[in-house]
């Protein structure tokens, strides 16, 4: 493999590119109107326009983007995660166009994908999986008979992938409806495709899943389990491994199922298996993720296994050069994940242009990320901003570390959660390791009217007079505009909108 | 200098002077003498009684972004402030409400019309951006006076998506 075009942009565009300059494997970037700036735009050895913003006209246009692949003479796409990461008419048309899609194979891709057929394929194998529907909702009728019999509360899932992006939680026949027409809306602009169905909502879970690489010769090995259940609007915000709630047996158990799964579903390269722990220690498969995950991270520092590089040469066709045998963890890791929200304004997005950036770094330090000072946050594409993850000997010092690398993190001109994730690692329960999906709303509800104090607004305020006796006695051009809108305006500074 | 520099909607008055090598702030009640090393245009390190701070500082348009310390803070001069017009969560004195989106984004639906009478929590609209809906919901019982954008239109959180006229008689709470 010589040549890679990666089909996505933020942080895991450029952590494959990094990937890529360590193979000496030459990288093609591609981007939207937006991101003629990006990271990935910057680092890649070439880079070629999409399209307008909208993820359709860009990271989603899969003839534009075979196209520059063969234009460019890639041998491979990395799709990355979201996007096309799990569409399998891409996978396919790259099967068909002779170019090498990074990632599981397409008729595997399909049936992992289709979360109700991949249901009845688990069923078969004797996988233990949630109660719920056997297909997809054909109609409102179909979705209120299904839901009575499985039984409220319900749990709302979008066929087509995850991320929490239309999923929801119905408490009632009253909700029902609202509920499903905006899945199925959410569903439609998050993958293109409004499937969606119901399964039994099991309360206070953990979301424990299994990383997992398949060769393409029939070897398959899991690489422990990554503890995903901090989260917040079913999106993760913080992941760990190892688990607090796995007991070496229950981890060599679970292992095996999420292997098993693997093989059954002929599934190859590297893949996630989602399962939910319930407080009986009982797991249900969930689904398999047919992608690098946002958290890889954490079993890369606990495992030392580069699983971006292992995708890249399943894909050209290498065997797995360890065995199950060969691999353990060593060590604790945390990731925490900066969106651009507003926590004390209900998380909503927080857009605007990034004026200046510090990020932490030092020993066990990772940041993988894709900020710099005069980027520009819009609304087209996921709040993720960036990962940090920090890995130490023992929890506790992965804790500290976590806090004080977040402590350090500076982001100016846009609103991050910094704060909030601070106070979700400091947190006296999460120090107990007892982190169920219900975390955030038990232990956080009031976070806004409880958080400290600001202790030194005396010394911003000192600040802010100095920076602007500094800038000449006048630091700010006040405009007669009376909003600032990020997209709209169009400064001499803004390039690309 | 006599600054005037607004803070979590407070105006506070700082006069800052140049001595002797040192800076000597004072906020009405209270002196600091204070040493300052400029890094680069967005840090500085402040020593104040043998203390090092570093402060990291940015400006746009209309704001002073500060982070000292894990904190962060966003100051504006005060004169920049009093073109502000409207209060978004205020009703005015005709009794009309502003309706505006928390966060801007793409209109995908307006749930309403001219004219609807709404209930308190009715859903008026739904706003999206980075793939998240959220929905609006009158905060009063009324009418529905306005509509300014159409679905589809991009709203940023100042220019109200609707205006509601507050109906007095029916509130229940």
């Amino acid at each position: 493999m010589n040549k890679i075009l990666i089909a996505n942009r933020g942080e895991i565009a450029v952590r494959i590119i990094r990937a890529c300059k360590e193979m000496e494997i030459s990288t093609v970037a591609v981007y939207s109107e937006v991101d003629r700036k990006a990271m990935h735009v910057q680092l890649a050895d070439e880079a070629h326009l999409l399209g307008a913003p909208p993820p359709l006209e860009s990271y989603l246009n899969i003839d534009k983007i075979i196209e520059i692949a063969k234009m460019t003479k890639a041998d491979a796409i990395h799709p990355g995660y979201g996007f096309l990461a799990e569409n399998p008419q891409f996978a396919k048309r790259c099967e068909q166009e002779k170019i090498i899609f990074i990632g599981p194979n397409s008729k595997a891709l399909a049936l992992v994908g289709d979360k109700v057929e991949s249901r009845k394929t688990m069923i078969k194998a004797e996988i233990p999986i949630i109660p719920g529907m056997k297909a997809k909702g054909e109609n409102l009728d179909d979705f209120a008979k299904q839901a009575e019999k499985i039984g409220y509360p319900v749990l709302l899932k979008a066929s087509a992938g995850g991320g929490g992006k239309g999923m929801r939680v119905i408490n009632s026949k009253e909700e029902l409806q609202s509920s499903v027409e905006a899945g199925m809306r959410e569903a439609k602009s998050a993958f293109g495709d409004e499937s969606v169905y119901l399964e039994k909502y099991i309360e206070r879970p953990r979301h424990v899943e299994f990383q997992v690489l398949a060769d393409l010769h029939g070897n398959v090995v899991h690489l422990f389990e990554r503890e995903c259940s901090i989260q917040r609007r079913h999106q993760k915000i913080v992941e760990e491994t190892p688990s607090t709630a796995l007991t070496p047996e229950l981890r060599k158990k679970m292992g095996e199922v999420a292997v098993k799964v693997i093989k059954t579903t002929g599934y190859t390269n590297a893949g996630t298996v989602e399962f939910l722990l319930d407080e009986d220690k009982n797991f249900y498969f969930l689904e398999v993720n047919a992608r690098i995950q946002v958290e890889h991270p954490v079993t890369e520092l606990t495992t030392g296994i580069d699983l971006v590089k292992s995708q890249i040469r399943i894909a050209s066709g290498e065997k797995l050069s360890f065995k199950q045998e060969d691999l353990s963890q060593r060590g604790h890791a945390i990731e925490c994940r900066i969106y651009a929200e507003d926590p004390e304004n209900d998380f909503l997005p927080s857009l605007g242009k990034i004026l200046f950036v510090k990020e932490p770094c030092g020993p066990g330090i990772r940041m993988d990320s894709s900020l710099f000072s005069g980027l520009d946050v819009t609304m087209h594409y996921d709040p993720i901003l960036a990962k940090l993850i920090c890995w130490a000997e023992t929890r506790n010092e992965a804790i500290n570390k976590s806090a004080m690398a977040l402590s350090g993190y500076v982001i100016l001109g846009i609103k991050t959660q910094i704060d909030f994730l601070k106070d979700v690692v400091l947190h006296p329960e999460f120090a107990t390791g007892n982190t169920n999906t219900d975390f955030i709303p038990k232990n956080l509800f009031d976070w806004k009217e409880k958080r400290d104090k600001k202790k030194f607004k005396e010394m911003a305020l000192l600040g802010a007079a100095l920076g602007i006796m500094n800038q000449g006695g006048k630091a700010v051009k006040f405009e007669k505009k009376s909003a600032y809108d990020p997209w709209l305006s169009t400064g001499p500074w803004e390039i690309g909108t | 200098m006599e600054y005037q520099l607004v803070l979590d909607g407070e105006i506070h008055k700082v006069s800052l002077e140049f001595k002797e090598g040192r800076y000597v702030f004072d906020f009405g009640n209270k002196k600091l003498e204070v040493l300052s090393e400029s890094v680069d245009p967005n840090t500085f390190i402040l020593v104040i009684d043998g203390k090092t701070y570093p402060v990291y500082i940015a400006f746009d348009q209309k704001k002073i972004h500060l982070w000292v310390e894990g904190e962060k803070y966003e100051i504006q001069e005060a004169e920049s402030v009093k073109e502000k017009k409207f209060e978004r969560e205020g009703i005015d004195v005709e009794g009309k409400k502003s309706i505006c989106a928390p966060m801007p984004g793409k209109i995908l639906k307006i749930l309403v019309k001219e004219g609807d009478k709404v209930r308190k929590n009715q859903s008026l609209a739904i706003v999206e951006a980075m793939k998240m809906e959220h929905e609006i919901k009158a905060s009063i019982v009324g009418f529905v006076k306005k509509i300014n954008f159409k679905e589809d239109d991009l709203v940023d959180t100042q220019e109200p998506i609707l205006e509601l006229e507050v109906e007095t008689e029916e509130q229940t709470e």
